[in-house]
């Protein structure tokens, strides 16, 4: 092997949590990601897409996802290297198929008898922990970073901890435990997920948590008391829609504040991570995206998908415990075990 | 020759970049490394034959090539150069051409052309393509499953106390339903489809006749009333009839479902209120179309009987008259709402229709 020194920076010994305690090394500047993407590119990336799959009756719209999360990995860069997808459009195009089916499916069975509908939700609920876990371990593997891809370790039984039993509770307190029961979702991630050799690993503060619901929550209230007032004066639908505009009207405040408070407690390895999203620019770019997306009747639906994306991203930043070049790929064993079950994994589209 | 690209090699096996430089050489890329001075290094591995790179589509600000390992157990490896002029060379001088979406893409103009090609695909698909595709899904519902869901709806009303036992007497229902099935079924037809006439008092509903899809027709002791005589009560039923032998319930249902899902990718959520909202306005149109074919299969069975098709003529006016005042149509912004959002067409244009014949 030829010495190929002359050209690297210096590579420290890559660092593991038992050598040393953490101190922020501060040779290490933060690392601001960055978004090179432009909305009209995006936008007709998307039309093509959209076309595309109309023709072939849906069945595009595996290549086109593919299409669509490259583009924004790859114009997602962390130290001028960008982050990649690797999904296989096959592999999508099972896991929709089975989608559409069972929706068209469950749409017919819940017009012709209600019974059947519920139980077959319910069936689907708790089968729920399963397809949520596969669906995490598909989209980790299949995203890199400078050639190392993530990877989610999450079993089965922890999901259906966080995302069956847990939620259950949700009844019995009123809706009080809510904000732990996402606490304890965020963690069940966090911590299952590794880049490389490294792990992620996130502690969140309940209490903070509960602070951030419990300011937002102020505007809903005034709307709830605002339903029943219009109940009163038999004008319900009123009611009801100043209901959900209190409630939407707070979720750029909860988004941006979980988001900081969830990345000043996550970390990998050694490594730290900053996020400043600041709730005033939040809320500009969500009504802009709102307004111009209604009057544009959707078409400016991609736009608005890399605004907020890009806000997001730009907002992020690595705090390097160690230089960034010092990551080393995981165990060979476990890489080639995940790597065949990659291509088996139906890919769903879940929102988490 | 193409000048050296410069470029970064991953090796998959860390997050280390490595400086390297592009080339390519008797059919091979070749990777030498990039020394601080700008210069170039050795060969950092041999020259890898192009039928063994593989090139991304160009997405961001970079382009990544990658090597395809030789055996599976290898680790596979890339590198990333900046797109430009110097990276735009070395690929065609690889042969390499860029695929059919991305050419697309490439102009603003292209994509526009698509925009538009896409609007026109849409509205031949709901003008042309919906009806026969929920017509074959209609056909695929089990008869068992289409008359479980009309026992289920009639059972439902029942509950509401909307349908009552009927007051009629069974001469008169028996006398009915000979009068229906001469009119619909011709004598020696043999292929008869599933309609039963089943009679009801429904005070709170008033005059009236439906058809539910697996086949029953809900007759209301109210319209037996209206009608006075067979003859306008057959019109009526024969109206009904043409729901069930069209299959117009199970259409419906199909379409609904298949419009169901197609809003909700395109607003990207299957259960929001605007979802419910838009789908409904998309069925109507639907439901409009299938009360003009039943009132035509109607006016066929009653030419066919050598009954006058004004008989169903004068039961709407009467049921409109019935319900409630004179049948709209005076026109203007009014009615033109009203037909959007209606599932039946105005009584008037129904009335004038027949007439002309």
């Amino acid at each position: 092997m030829t010495d190929h020194s002359a050209v690297l920076p210096a590579a420290p010994q890559a660092l593991t949590r038992t050598e040393t305690p953490f101190a922020p090394d501060r040779h290490q500047p933060p690392q601001r990601l960055q978004f090179t993407g432009a909305g009209g590119e995006y936008f007709r990336i998307w039309i093509v897409n959209l076309l595309l799959t109309v023709v072939t009756l849906g069945i595009y719209s595996a290549w086109a996802k593919v299409r669509r999360e490259r583009w924004f990995l790859r114009n997602t860069c962390l130290e001028d290297s960008p982050f990649d997808y690797h999904g296989q459009p096959l592999a999508i195009l099972k896991g929709r198929a089975v989608v559409v089916l069972g929706l068209l499916v469950l749409n017919g069975i819940g017009k012709i008898s209600p019974l059947l509908s519920v139980i077959t939700s319910l069936a689907l609920f708790f089968a729920l922990p399963w397809i949520i876990t596969r669906a995490l371990r598909f989209r980790a593997l299949n995203t890199s970073w400078r050639g190392l891809r993530f990877r989610f370790c999450g079993s089965v039984r922890g999901a259906v901890q966080v995302f069956v039993l847990w939620p259950m509770l949700i009844v019995f307190t009123l809706g009080l435990i809510v904000p732990y029961v996402l606490v304890k979702r965020k963690e069940y991630v966090f911590n299952n997920l590794r880049y490389g050799d490294a792990a992620f690993s996130l502690r969140l503060p309940a209490g903070k948590v509960y602070g951030i619901y419990l300011r937002a929550s102020l505007l809903p209230l005034l709307g709830v008391v605002g339903l029943l007032a219009f109940f009163a004066m038999k004008l319900p639908a009123v009611g009801v829609v100043l209901l959900w505009a209190s409630i939407l009207a707070v979720l750029p405040f909860v988004l941006a504040c979980t988001a900081n408070l969830i990345w000043a407690n996550a970390a990998l390895g050694l490594h730290r991570f900053e996020s400043d999203q600041k709730v005033g620019e939040l809320y500009a770019i969500w009504f802009k995206n709102i307004l111009l997306s209604l009057l544009t009747l959707g078409l400016y639906r991609p736009f608005a998908a890399v605004n907020l994306w890009r806000y997001r991203v730009e907002r992020l930043s690595v705090l390097p415990a160690a230089s960034l070049a010092s990551f080393v790929a995981g165990q060979r064993e476990e890489v080639r075990i995940l790597g065949e079950e990659a291509s088996d994994l139906m890919d769903v589209d879940l929102g988490i | 020759m193409p000048e050296p690209v410069e470029a970064w090699f991953f090796d998959g096996r860390s997050s280390q970049p490595l400086a390297v430089f592009l080339s390519l050489e008797s059919g091979c890329l070749c990777l030498r490394t990039r020394l601080s001075g700008g210069g170039e290094g050795a060969l950092l591995m041999p020259p890898i034959p192009v039928s063994r790179v593989a090139i991304d589509e160009p997405l961001g600000p970079t382009r990544k090539i990658s090597i395809v390992p030789a055996l599976p157990e290898d680790v596979p490896a890339y590198c990333e150069a900046r797109q430009g002029a110097a990276m735009a060379a070395l690929l065609s001088a690889m042969g390499h051409r860029e695929g059919l979406a991305v050419r697309w893409q490439g102009s603003l103009a292209k994509a526009l052309a698509a925009c538009a090609g896409l609007v026109l695909l849409l509205f031949a698909a709901y003008f042309w393509g919906l009806p026969p595709l929920a017509d074959r899904l209609a056909r695929w519902v089990p008869e068992g499953a289409s008359h479980a869901l009309d026992a289920a709806v009639i059972d439902s009303l029942e509950k509401a106390d909307l349908l009552k036992p009927s007051r009629l007497s069974r001469q008169e229902q028996a006398r009915i339903r000979t009068g229906f099935e001469k009119l619909v079924w011709p004598a020696g037809t043999m292929d008869r489809p599933g309609i039963e006439l089943h009679f009801y008092a429904a005070p709170r509903i008033g005059a009236n006749a439906f058809a539910l899809p697996g086949g029953k027709v809900v007759v209301t002791d109210e319209i037996v009333k209206l009608a006075g005589d067979t003859p306008p009560l057959l019109a009526v039923l024969g109206h009904e009839a043409g729901h069930v032998v069209h299959r117009h319930g199970l259409r419906q249902l199909a379409q609904a479902s298949v419009i169901g899902v197609a809003v909700g990718l395109w607003l990207g959520d299957f259960s929001s209120a605007t979802n419910g909202l838009s789908t409904l306005v998309l069925q109507n149109r639907y439901s409009r179309e299938y009360e003009l074919a039943a009132d035509d299969y109607s006016i066929e069975t009653l030419r066919r009987s050598g009954l006058s098709p004004g008989l169903l003529a004068g039961m709407l006016e009467k049921l409109a008259a019935a319900h409630g005042g004179p049948p709209a149509g005076r026109g203007g912004e009014a009615d033109a709402l009203e037909r959007i959002l209606s599932t039946h067409p105005p009584t008037a244009e129904r009335i004038r229709r027949i007439r002309e014949g």
